[in-house]
């Protein structure tokens, strides 16, 4: 019988100690696949209470539409200080603050700000570094556990990025080592920098400014890094900025701020408002490069800001940007809808657990199942303000959800209610 | 609950209508003869509460009121042409999600027409209509419309996608219930960056329709027998109605809450509508005095809608002098907008000394904090400034 020796477990035990299970992890916009998908999460509670699931806990915080990221027992978000953002690390189990690091971050005299100053954009983190993202494009690198600041760039000075009018909401992708971001500018769609200096690694082509973040796909065993900006969605080469693929849509759906999301092996899915509507693009190998073409497009569903997410064959989103909203379902194959929904406001939506999470702009919380002709709602609750335009955060059965004012932590699991 | 009339006409009680509506605007309305089966105003009073039954049948279309000339009423007399417009209907429509392929494409569909609202471009000729012996406004503010069904429906015309239908509904005017069939014009017009954005974000429907009635079918009689040289027969209706997915009592400022906005649009509705200044004012004032007591851009908001809202026949000046400078104070003089309003008020109240005062602050403080508006800043200084009396030497 072989025996086990401690030299071999060394490296296991290392690696045990520094750094959380996958699963306790949410280290970027979107989690893990960058989908709002957590499809390790079982045993979510079928019913509430009235009054909501069990809270863990409830701190206060100040405006901002970062939403939370976890790595083990701390999260990360961002919130706002007078004229100075400031990143955060929270303790996953009571709320209470790790370190807080602020730095200056002054609005620029052209913005519209009738939806505060932000920051609008999630933190990503890799490593041992948190990558911050302000509203006027002011880049840090943290290190994670203390805060302190390693380096920053001011990407509006540097390379001309754009505050998009609103302030810059587009959350970083991290690649291996270097970190993506849409720059906006006349010269520059996307940039990539190293995550450890800052440094420049690549330029792309230009693309319009926007609000949509970019996500990865792997298609045709390589690796695409998907946006969507004005008339363009296109792929790029992650490593060197190489446009891969690209794919003109009519003006009507420039307003695009919904994150794509990737059907693999080869599709894309793609919703707009203000009339844009959605979109399925197939991307395929042609002549030794990559051509798009567009299976489908509807005008029924149109998602302003919050996400969508995949079920199988169908794709579920609020659909509605000023006027009513309605949850609605859209089969993949043909952009049929399936079913729509009132009774919710304009919601973000988790997938976990074969159950949607909803969270509405109002404050509501609901957790509902899908079924092929409608929505059965399992429970709601009203437990956050308007605007609730976070995104929540689902780890387990743990949900990390805020507003303008509050943080709280949630526990949406059978045994716990 | 139903009742008859002595005249035989058929309505609901007012209790139904004022359930729906809150204080000022519902105290007043459940006054006022009720409607057949026409859903009660919203709140603010500017939209229907479209039944839960008419939600399922597909997308709600709001009537926006304000910019048309949504109905005309045209009697043309030997004598005299007289054209009586209303731009206050509010109301809905309900479409089938799938309109494109759908049999009938208009699902449902009610209105609400304030009387008061009635204009003639006469002053005389409105009273004369508001009173008893005509329209009996007092007694019968609102006539309503209920869409029974929509039919005959095929595709027509070029612009959006259009359809011509037969209308076919129960127009209510002072306590009678009349059947109407029209043919009308259904557009459907999803939303253009171009096009659209000025008026409304959503997706837009217009119905068109043109019908006659008799002028005892109107509830209207001639003065004397010698009128009808001034007074037709008949009198034509045209309608023409812009609906949008977007509520008309949707607020785009985020500063302002949902209640707040309520509140506004109960003011308009029972100023601008019906009429009811005295009510209008005292909401006005015990908002001001209490849930808007701390909130600078709803008092901002008020004190701007009673000095420039069209139609309000008495504009209290000394309220929204009042509105304008506590949202000044909220703001610690720090808000480009409500320094404006400030400035408007004192406009229009005829101190322009004051109002160019004021405005050079809006215009000092928009140099550094928002650019944009600067130009249109500028130029209602320009007008101020030109509205001072000369100093004498």
């Amino acid at each position: 019988m072989m025996r086990f020796r401690f030299s071999q477990a060394w490296p296991l035990l290392l690696a045990a100690l520094g750094s959380a299970p996958a699963s306790a992890q949410w280290l970027q916009w979107g989690g893990p696949q960058r989908d709002f998908a957590t499809p390790n999460t079982t045993d979510l509670a079928d019913r509430w209470p009235d009054a909501g699931p069990k809270q863990l806990w409830k701190q206060p915080i100040e405006h901002a539409h970062s939403s939370i990221l976890v790595d083990g027992d701390v999260l990360y978000t961002m919130t706002r200080r007078g004229e100075q953002d400031a990143a955060l690390a929270l303790k996953s189990d009571s709320g209470r603050t790790v370190w807080e690091t602020r730095y200056d971050a002054p609005m620029k005299p052209d913005m519209a700000l009738e939806f505060g100053p932000g920051p609008h954009a999630t933190p990503a983190a890799a490593g041992d570094r948190l990558f911050t993202v302000s509203t006027t494009v002011l880049l840090h690198a943290l290190d994670k556990k203390t805060g302190k600041i390693l380096w920053s760039k001011d990407l509006m000075s540097e390379l001309g990025a754009s505050h998009a009018g609103r302030g810059y909401a587009v959350s970083p992708l991290p690649y291996q080592d270097l970190l993506i971001l849409n720059i906006g500018s006349a010269e520059t769609g996307l940039a990539a920098l190293r995550q450890d200096t800052g440094a420049l690694v690549w330029k792309s082509e230009s693309l319009r400014p926007g609000h949509s973040s970019p996500i990865l796909a792997r298609i045709n065993n390589e690796d695409h890094v998907i946006v969507a900006y004005g008339t363009v969605r296109a792929g790029f080469d992650p490593l060197t900025g190489k446009t891969r693929w690209k794919h003109e849509v009519d003006q009507q759906q420039a307003a695009l701020m919904t994150t794509p999301l990737f059907i693999a092996p080869d599709r894309l899915f793609f919703t707009a408002a203000y009339g844009g509507g959605t979109m399925l693009l197939k991307v395929s190998p042609q002549g030794g490069g990559y051509g798009a073409e567009q299976l489908w497009h509807t005008g029924k569903m149109r998602v302003h800001h919050a996400d969508v997410v995949r079920a199988g064959d169908v794709v579920y989103g609020s659909s509605g940007d000023f006027g009513p909203a309605l949850l609605m379902a859209i089969q993949l194959d043909d952009g049929k809808v399936l079913w729509r929904e009132r009774g919710f406001a304009k919601a973000n939506l988790l997938w976990a657990d074969g159950k949607l999470i909803i969270l509405d702009e109002d404050g509501v919380l609901a957790l509902a199942r899908p079924k092929p002709d409608g929505l059965e709602v399992l429970a709601q609750a009203k437990l956050l303000e308007n605007k609730a335009w976070t995104c929540p955060t689902l780890i387990g059965t743990k949900l990390y959800l805020r507003d303008y004012k509050t943080i709280m932590a949630l526990d949406l699991g059978k045994a716990a209610n | 609950m139903t009742s008859r009339s002595a005249a035989g006409s058929t309505h609901r009680t007012a209790g139904s209508i004022g359930r729906a509506c809150s204080v000022g605007l519902a105290a007043w309305l459940s006054l006022a003869a009720p409607a057949v089966d026409v859903p009660p105003r919203s709140p603010g009073g500017q939209a229907l509460v479209v039944p839960p039954a008419e939600l399922a049948l597909g997308e709600v279309y709001h009537v926006q009121p304000g910019e048309d000339a949504q109905l005309t009423f045209t009697s043309d007399a030997p004598l005299q042409r007289t054209i009586v417009t209303c731009r206050r209907v509010v109301g809905y429509l309900v479409l089938d999600y799938e309109y494109e392929s759908a049999e009938s494409p208009l699902r449902a569909g009610a209105l609400r027409i304030p009387i008061p609202a009635l204009r003639s471009g006469s002053e005389s000729l409105d009273e004369t209509l508001r009173s008893p012996a005509q329209l009996d406004a007092a007694q019968f503010p609102e006539a309503t419309f209920r869409l029974t069904a929509a039919r005959h429906a095929r595709r027509a015309g070029d612009a959006g996608i259009a359809f011509s239908l037969t209308l076919l509904g129960e127009l209510t005017l002072k306590g009678t219930t009349l059947p109407i069939e029209a043919p009308a014009t259904l557009t459907i017009l999803p939303f253009t960056w171009r096009s659209m954005m000025g008026r409304a974000p959503g997706d837009f429907a217009t119905l068109r329709t043109s019908f006659e009635l008799a002028l005892a079918d109107l509830g209207l009689t001639r003065p004397d027998p010698n009128a009808a040289v001034r007074m037709a027969e008949r009198i034509r209706v045209d309608v023409f109605l812009v609906s949008n997915t977007v509520s008309p009592e949707k607020c785009y400022d985020p500063r302002i809450a949902s209640a707040a906005n309520q509140t506004y649009h109960q003011f308009t509705t029972l100023a601008r509508d019906f009429g009811k200044l005295d009510e209008a004012y005292a909401l006005a004032r015990r908002a001001a005095e209490q849930e808007l007591a701390g909130d600078a851009p709803s008092l901002e908001r008020l004190a701007r809608a009673i000095v420039a809202e069209d139609g309000l026949a008495r504009r209290d000046l000394d309220l929204a002098l009042t509105l304008a400078q506590r949202a000044v104070e909220l703001s610690a003089r720090g808000d480009v907008p409500a320094l404006e309003a400030l400035a408007l008020v004192r406009y229009e109240r005829r101190e322009p000394d004051d109002a160019v005062r004021v405005q050079q602050e809006a215009v000092s403080l928009a140099e550094q904090r928002t650019p944009a508006a600067v130009e249109g800043l500028r130029q209602a200084l320009a007008r101020y400034q030109a509205a001072r009396l000369p100093r004498t030497p």
